[in-house]
Parts: C-alpha cells; structure tokens; sequence
C-alpha cells in the first residue's frame, strides 16, 4: 500500500516547509497517480516539476572560464576604448606624427635610408618612411596606425610655399 | 539586494572584479532561461556567454533608475532566439537531440516514465512559438510575474496572457495525449489556466 502525500500542499504555501516540499515534489515526480492530481489541479506546477533540473556547478565554471577569455582579450579591450575618451588615442597618434614630421622636417632633404617606428601609450603605431617621386623633390612619408584605420601623411619637399 | 546594486554599479563603472561577482550571482539562471529556449546545454552555454558579453559592453550605459533583471531577462531571450534563429539556418548544424532529463526518483520504472514525461515536455516545448515560449519560460519555469514578463519581452500584458493561455494549452493537450493517465480527473486540457500574476 503506497502511502500518498497530499499532492495539493504543493500549492499551499503555510501547510509545508521546503523538505516537505521537496519531498513531495519528488513523489510527484515517481507517481503516475499524484502527477495527474497537479496536472489538472495545477498543470503549471506540473511544467515546473518537468523542467526542474539543476545546472552542473562544472558547467556554469566553464561558463565563466569562457566569459573570462573573451573579455580579456578581444572584447575587453573594446569595452575598455569605448568607455574613455575617442580623442585621447588620436590626439596622442596625431601629436606623434607631428613631433616626428617637424624632425623630418628639419632634417633637410636627404633621403631617408631607414623606416623610424614609434608607438603611442595608447598602443597606437606610426612609422616613417620615404618614398622617391620626380625631380625636383622628395616627400616624407607617415603612415599613423590608430585601430583598423591607417593615416597617411605625406610631407612634399618639392612644394614651393 | 543591496550588495547586488554596488556590484551593478560597480561593474557599470568597469569594475572587472564586480562584474564577475555579477556574473556568478545570475549565471545560473541566465543558462536555465537559454537551455529552456534552446533546448539544450551547450546552446544555453553559448547564448549565456554572448549575454554576458552584451551586458558588460552595455552596462556603461544602462540606466540605474531600471531594473537589471528586467534588462537580463530581455538580453537572455532575445539571445536565445537569436540563436536558435540561426541554428535552423545552417543545413550543416541539425537541431540537437533532447538531453536526458536528470532522474530524481530511485524506483527505476518512475524514473524511465519521468524522464519519458520530461523529454516529451521539452519537445513539445521547442515546439512552441518562440515568443510563447519565451513568455511561458519566464512566468511558469522562473515565476516572473505576468507585468515583469511583458517588460522583459517587450510586450503588452494581454499579449503575454494570450501567449501563456496558448502555450500552457498546446503543451498540455501534448502531453495528456501522449501520457493519458495526465487526463485524470476529468479534467478538462482546453481549461485556460488560471492566471495570478
């Protein structure tokens, strides 16, 4: 003789604590007689004993782990540049290519052998190059690295200002 | 709940350490919502970490007088359909097979009629249209209340109603067709059932 407990208590807050609860809903669970009390009384409570399933501790880790890589690396640092300031990295890319144009500049108008490269704090790149064009001139060449996009500056020795 | 607002803060200030105390606060309902929508674990895995992303790329600029629940909820499902809107889309990734339900019974013949009756709930679940199953997830399978349910899916209440009446009566005319013994009682499966939001 199986002895049934009140499958109603489920939806009677005062009349049962958690563990009784629990232990209910288990029976609810095992017995094809009870399920059917909730499914007509309370089909809701029946959806939920269904679905009621606990998610492995290992798994929600491994969820964090994945979330821990990803914002880390790719996504962390576009969360990171979009809450400061846009014109600090620029300002920064800008203010380099012009100290390192006015050295070109300044140099006279031999032509450079080497590429300079710098970097900004921002992680910024610039390198300086030269390129050969016609006579009677020669131009300087900054290519400003912010993000995806590349700047060119191009400093024509040949232009008579 | 306090704590949970200076995390929230925090975090929305960048605070790296807050946000993963936020994330360990809500993971675990934010899968069982995307598992409860996809269908499976390692989907659920994957919407909840694009969820996570969303919010920590978002949470600068949420505004602190909402509720982040609320906010959570509508980042979750609308990921979560996202996704399963895609996966029909690729020929080459078939919709996964049901998982084994987790038996909770030690008498070996409940446990196979239950784990029957579970993975015939979930199919007929995924069956549902994503917009009731989202509603009936958030109100029947995580007790949302029918208004907070509407703010997190967009909806008007009455719509939310309508969705729920629709999908507590497809999911249990599935089920007492498939397991009669449900129909006990007399009865009646075209019942609406009752609302108490």
């Amino acid at each position: 003789m199986i002895r049934h407990p009140d499958p109603r208590s489920l939806w009677r807050d005062d009349l049962v604590d958690a563990s009784e609860r629990a232990t209910i809903l288990e029976h609810v669970g095992s017995c094809a007689e009870c399920r059917g009390v909730v499914a007509a009384e309370r089909p809701e409570m029946l959806f939920a004993l269904l679905t009621q399933e606990s998610i492995a501790t290992l798994a929600l880790d491994r969820l964090t782990a994945r979330i821990d890589v990803a914002i880390s690396h790719s996504v962390r640092a576009g969360a990171d540049s979009s809450r400061e300031p846009r014109w600090v990295p620029i300002a920064a890319s800008l203010l380099l290519a012009a100290l390192v144009g006015a050295y070109v500049w300044q140099r006279g108008v031999e032509p450079l052998a080497e590429v300079v490269n710098g970097r900004t704090s921002s992680g910024s790149s610039v390198a300086l190059g030269a390129i050969e064009v016609d006579e009677p001139g020669e131009a300087e060449v900054v290519n400003v690295q912010i993000g995806d996009t590349t700047v060119v500056m191009i400093f024509d020795r040949g232009l008579d200002l | 709940m306090q704590d949970e607002d200076a995390w929230i803060r925090a975090a929305a200030r960048g605070d790296r350490k807050a946000f993963d105390e936020l994330v360990r606060i809500k993971r675990e309902r934010v899968v069982r919502i995307a598992r409860q929508i996809t269908g499976n674990l390692e989907d659920a895995l994957d919407v909840a970490q694009v969820v996570f992303m969303r919010v920590w790329s978002g949470l600068g600029g949420f505004d602190m007088d909402r509720r982040f629940d609320t906010w959570l909820h509508r980042v979750t499902v609308n990921a979560a359909i996202d996704h399963c809107r895609s996966r029909r889309a690729r020929p080459e990734a078939p919709f996964p097979t049901i998982e084994p339900a987790a038996p909770q019974s030690s008498d070996p013949e409940a446990r196979v009629d239950l784990a029957r009756l579970r993975n015939a709930f979930r199919t007929l679940s995924l069956a549902l249209p994503p917009q009731q199953r989202a509603a009936f997830v958030l109100r029947d399978m995580e007790g949302l209340s029918t208004t907070d349910v509407a703010r997190a899916l967009g909806l008007a209440e009455s719509t939310v109603r309508n969705h729920l009446m629709q999908a507590r009566r497809s999911l249990r005319r599935g089920l007492v067709g498939r397991f009669p013994d449900l129909a006990r009682s007399g009865s009646d499966p075209e019942t609406p059932v009752e609302e108490d939001s």
